[in-house]
């Protein structure tokens, strides 16, 4: 007999706490009021409501409001900013790229990309005749003296205070200087209904993932800045299973392997493997940084090894 | 030959200029016939621009790694040949060159015509075209973007002026001899005419702002070639990555710009019989500025390929050899040739600077400045630094789509609509100042 | 027809699976690779440091040892080390494979030092059921304990941390707990920098001392978050402790947005580049407008017969 009530308050349990998840969906929408204002009103009924500190609380429905701004105004806004204090940096390390390219497939299914969309890019590199070939990732390199945001008309590619270069698509005159003016060829354009057009109609536009993409306008890759404010390590970097990708806070001077979840010392693997970034040489500054393909993990096993698929 | 020419221009009279002149835009079948053709162009064309508007910018051959293509070209082909208007009425109006007094309202009317269409031609190639209120917003001053948008209306608005000031006595004689124009154009000229009847106090005050203008104009037409070449001069890109672009463009534009002066020149003449007018003189001083404006041109193109050619850095190379030998080679061979160097060396004798020659090769010149401007754009954008790779094959290829050709079109029929148009409604030939010069008395009634 | 259909549908399923498991025992190392023996002992301390760079260089894609969550590659999946499927294999054998790698599997020949992957076969053969008399063989006996304790004290002077564990034995005696491995962390953004060192095993005080890097940076006031545990929480359950110290260098982040920059936003643009602008438009605007103000006075000197 008293078993069978304890049952049957974990099964209550349960259920409240599975109308509390979908409470939660439906009024994320809508703001707290002070408790005074609400003591004024008829008490109704009640709604489970996680509060931002990840605390569940029941609330009256008649203190739930619509939020005064619109979520699209405080995405823009804080995306605008950025993450107050840090100061993302990337490092790849060549030596163990097999060009599996689940960081490519993650980052099309992250930012709702097609397949012939890249944020990230793995190519086939080899820089001159006799040299060795490898496989090289190549992400937006978030530039400190960044080409792109330089020549945009309008504001709306720009670096925050963390690093990141972000696009603002709900600003984006799609005059494509950007893509030209970028060394990296790390930018697309949507030329024609982005892919899902129909699906992510509704969505409203987060400019932290950009997505959902927009006709007419340019993307490109953003550290996965969404995931970033979670604490996560960016799509791409958390996918791969070789543990090519680091990536952390400068500001902390630490990386952290996004396979294996190894913390390191950003300075000292840059020192101890010889790091570089692409292209010093145009004074862009970039905030991706490449170990030599030293030592690999893998053999080279790329098809390139001709001058037509080099240029 | 120069006192055969001066006895021919002593049996002019006022009334005969103003004959000769005005009767073309008064009775000129043909023109109607043209301009409903081109109307017929544009609406037709103009379903392509919409189809693009619909369907986005993948409606043309332009992809991720070319991401400028025809449109661009194009654009800098109508800024390159709308600075003739600066060239002719103003550099060598300052300088009191008589002898462009015929053709200096052509020069300017095509200036307005073509600085008008290349910033038309901008919008048609925006991704998100009903954005473009977002420059006057949140208009960055870095960008050249922002900068050419400035230059190209402060140019359209100086070249209008330019065209409409100096036309002033012109517009009251229309407003007296044209009887049978339409009521609205009456009103035109009656407003454009400023109640202008030539008092001494009323020239004095015309030609002191027609000269303001005139100084105006130079800086914001070294501006608007200047800032237009900074769109690729301000990338660091192989082949646009140069700091020659500036004057480059500047000295490309009067090649582009003075043909096409020549051959609006040589139609007018013909179609409009003003012979007496813009005579074998113009033809042959026109012939003359072209070869030292090519001849600039191709010393700055000298510069512009034999350095870095000299040199072959990494991605100058396959750049230059693309162009030099590759898939390009005809292109830009047929563009420096049949563009530059054959007109220098035809022109230089004087039978080439008869009026048809001249057209001809000025049409040359024009086709050459044309693809001169493409092989500026495309190549380069084919040639990143980093290899093209993981893409479908039509990223790594440029061929302009059946759309992005109609758009051209478009644009093509719109300048020449324009031209037209106010060729039409403006006499083409400055009635006061050719009289001024001849010595004959000008009369204007109120 | 539909028989033959499913004849041939799983004739090819046979053959595919036979042609992968074919493919997965393929990978024979050679003969002379198995006389190699693995010079280290199976004590608790290799063991342990076998597990750290196994965690860090195998897990990925093995996933644990003897738990079977390897990651589902295609066409092979890669094994689980901890089975006996595997431990069949000499240490020569798995040491061959571990250097040279195959498909998927990355070759460590020069990324991992020999050391390190004799501290992973020893790691991997505490797995292996037939030699369970290698099996831990405990250096230093501690008491049963209950109430472990794990206490950290701090000296900001010269950064060293001093981490002491102890327990309650059953008399209600505390003692200190010895050749215990300890791990001392400092969080950051994404993951915690080890920083306990080679050998962080408490001594017969039960203390272990670790040096915090000179140049670690902190936040503002050079506050880290500092977490020390027993590593492995076989022995005592999760012995865990948090605390922040400030040991590390202040850092003052640059805002990259403080300076005036071309690349900046227009807020941020040059000064220079603004007058610029500004200046010209107002300039060459500013004829045009008196130019057209005067061109609206033209009518007026119609009167003017001078």
């Amino acid at each position: 007999m008293k078993e069978e009530t304890s049952n049957n308050s974990r099964r209550k349990f349960l259920k409240s706490v599975g109308l509390t998840v979908g409470a939660a969906g439906v009024v994320s929408g809508f703001s707290l009021l002070g408790a005074a204002k609400a003591a004024a009103q008829e008490p109704g009924e009640t709604v489970n409501l996680l509060t931002q500190d990840g605390q569940l609380v029941q609330v009256d429905k008649n203190q739930l409001r619509p939020t005064v701004t619109g979520p699209l105004t405080e995405l823009q806004k804080r995306g605008r900013e950025g993450i107050a204090g840090k100061s993302f940096v990337m490092v790849i390390d060549l030596s163990k790229c097999r060009n599996a390219r689940k960081c490519m497939d993650a980052c099309q299914n992250h930012h709702q990309l097609r397949p012939d969309q890249h944020h990230i890019n793995v190519l086939q590199m080899q820089d001159a005749e006799h040299t060795a070939p490898y496989f090289m990732p190549k992400p937006c390199q978030h530039c400190d003296n960044p080409p792109c945001t330089k020549v945009c008309p309008v504001d709306a590619t720009f670096k925050r205070q963390d690093g990141i270069v972000l696009i603002d698509n709900e600003r984006c005159i799609g005059c494509r200087f950007c893509i030209a003016a970028c060394p990296y060829s790390a930018r697309i354009f949507q030329w024609t209904e982005p892919k899902d057009a129909e699906k992510y109609k509704n969505l409203t536009y987060n400019i932290e993932a950009n997505v959902p993409q927009k006709k007419g306008t340019v993307s490109k890759c953003l550290f996965s800045a969404d995931r970033l404010r979670e604490n996560k390590l960016p799509s791409c970097v958390s996918s791969c299973p070789n543990g090519v990708y680091y990536f952390g806070d400068q500001n902390e001077d630490a990386v952290t392997n996004g396979t294996t979840h190894e913390t390191v010392r950003f300075s000292k693997l840059i020192e101890e493997n010889a790091g570089y970034t692409l292209m010093p040489e145009l004074g862009t500054k970039p905030r991706v940084y490449y170990l030599p393909p030293k030592n690999r993990a893998f053999e080279f096993n790329g098809d390139l090894l001709n001058e037509e698929n080099l240029h | 030959m120069n006192d055969l020419q001066e006895q021919k221009e002593t049996t002019l009279s006022f009334e005969k200029i103003k004959k000769d002149i005005l009767r073309p835009m008064q009775n000129h079948k043909g023109l109607e016939l043209w301009i409903a053709f081109l109307i017929t162009v544009i609406s037709v064309c103009a379903w392509a621009y919409y189809v693009q508007l619909r369907d986005g910018l993948g409606v043309t051959g332009m992809r991720d790694y070319v991401s400028w293509g025809l449109y661009i070209a194009n654009f800098v082909f109508f800024v390159a040949v709308s600075l003739v208007g600066m060239l002719i009425s103003s550099i060598l109006g300052l300088l009191r060159i008589d002898w462009i007094t015929p053709i200096s309202r052509i020069a300017e009317i095509i200036a307005v015509a073509f600085v008008a269409v290349a910033g038309l031609v901008i919008i048609m190639d925006m991704g998100r075209p009903d954005r473009v209120v977002n420059v006057l917003i949140h208009g960055r001053f870095q960008s050249p973007i922002l900068w050419d948008i400035t230059v190209v209306t402060t140019y359209l608005t100086i070249s209008l002026l330019l065209l409409i000031l100096p036309m002033i006595p012109d517009l009251a004689i229309c407003k007296n001899e044209l009887k049978k124009a339409s009521p609205i154009l009456k009103k035109l000229y009656n407003i454009l005419s400023f109640g202008y009847i030539n008092t001494p106090s009323q020239y004095k005050h015309l030609h002191k702002m027609i000269r303001t203008l005139m100084v105006l104009i130079v800086p914001v037409g070294l501006a608007i070639h200047t800032v237009t070449s900074w769109l690729f001069a301000a990338t660091l890109r192989n082949g646009w990555d140069t700091t020659i672009f500036g004057p480059y463009f500047v000295a490309g534009a009067f090649v582009a710009g003075s043909a096409g002066l020549i051959v609006a020149m040589y139609f007018f003449r013909v179609s409009y019989k003003l012979k007496d007018y813009i005579t074998d003189v113009q033809f042959d001083k026109m012939g003359k500025l072209m070869v030292a404006v090519c001849l600039v041109y191709l010393y700055f193109n000298l510069n512009e390929f034999l350095v870095p050619g000299y040199k072959m850095k990494t991605g100058d190379d396959i750049h230059l050899t693309e162009l030099f030998a590759g898939h390009w080679a005809i292109m830009f061979w047929s563009s420096q040739l049949l563009g530059n160097v054959i007109p220098i060396m035809l022109l230089v004798t004087k039978k080439f600077r008869k009026p048809f020659p001249i057209m001809i090769i000025s049409l040359f010149i024009l086709a050459g400045a044309w693809i001169k401007r493409y092989v500026i754009v495309i190549p380069t954008l084919l040639h990143p630094h980093l290899p093209i790779q993981n893409v479908p094959q039509n990223f790594v290829h440029y061929y302009p789509s059946a759309i992005e050709i109609s758009v051209t079109v478009l644009s093509f029929a719109l300048a020449l609509l324009i031209i037209t148009v106010l060729s039409k409604i403006f006499p083409v030939v400055p009635i006061c100042e050719i009289a001024e010069q001849k010595g004959i008395e000008v009369k204007i009634e109120a | 027809m539909k028989n033959a259909i499913k004849i041939i549908a799983s004739l090819f399923l046979l053959f595919v699976f036979t042609a992968s498991v074919v493919n997965a025992q393929k990978w024979q190392a050679p003969v002379s690779s198995k006389k190699k023996q693995n010079p280290y002992e199976a004590s608790t301390r290799n063991i342990s440091s076998g597990k750290k760079i196994y965690n860090i260089n195998c897990k990925s894609c093995h996933g644990d040892a003897a738990m079977g969550n390897m990651l589902p590659l295609q066409p092979v999946a890669p094994s689980d080390l901890g089975s006996q499927a595997f431990l069949i294999q000499t240490d020569g054998e798995i040491y061959y494979k571990v250097n040279k790698g195959n498909g998927a599997m990355p070759t460590f020949e020069k990324t991992l030092s020999d050391e390190d992957k004799w501290m992973v076969i020893t790691y991997l053969r505490s797995f292996d059921q037939n030699k369970k008399e290698s099996k831990k063989i405990a250096e230093v006996k501690n008491p049963e304990v209950t109430d472990v304790k794990l206490l950290l004290d701090i000296n900001n002077e010269n950064k060293r941390i001093l981490a002491n564990l102890t327990g309650v034995t059953a008399k209600g005696d505390r003692v200190a707990l010895q050749g215990i491995e300890l791990s001392v962390k400092v969080k950051r953004n994404f993951g915690y920098l080890d920083i306990s060192g080679d050998d962080a095993y408490t001594n017969e005080k039960g203390e272990v001392s670790v040096q915090f890097p000179e140049d670690l940076p902190g936040d503002r006031e050079g506050h880290v978050n500092l977490l020390a545990k027993v590593t492995d929480d076989a022995y005592y359950g999760e012995v865990i402790v948090d605390r922040i110290a400030s040991l590390g260098i202040p850092t003052n982040p640059v805002n990259p947005l403080d300076e005036r920059a071309m690349w900046g936003t227009r807020a941020n643009a040059p000064i220079w580049i603004i007058f610029s602008y500004v200046g010209g438009v107002i300039c060459i605007w500013g004829v045009i407008f008196l130019i057209l103000f005067q061109l609206i006075q033209l009518p007026k000197l119609a009167k003017n017969k001078e």
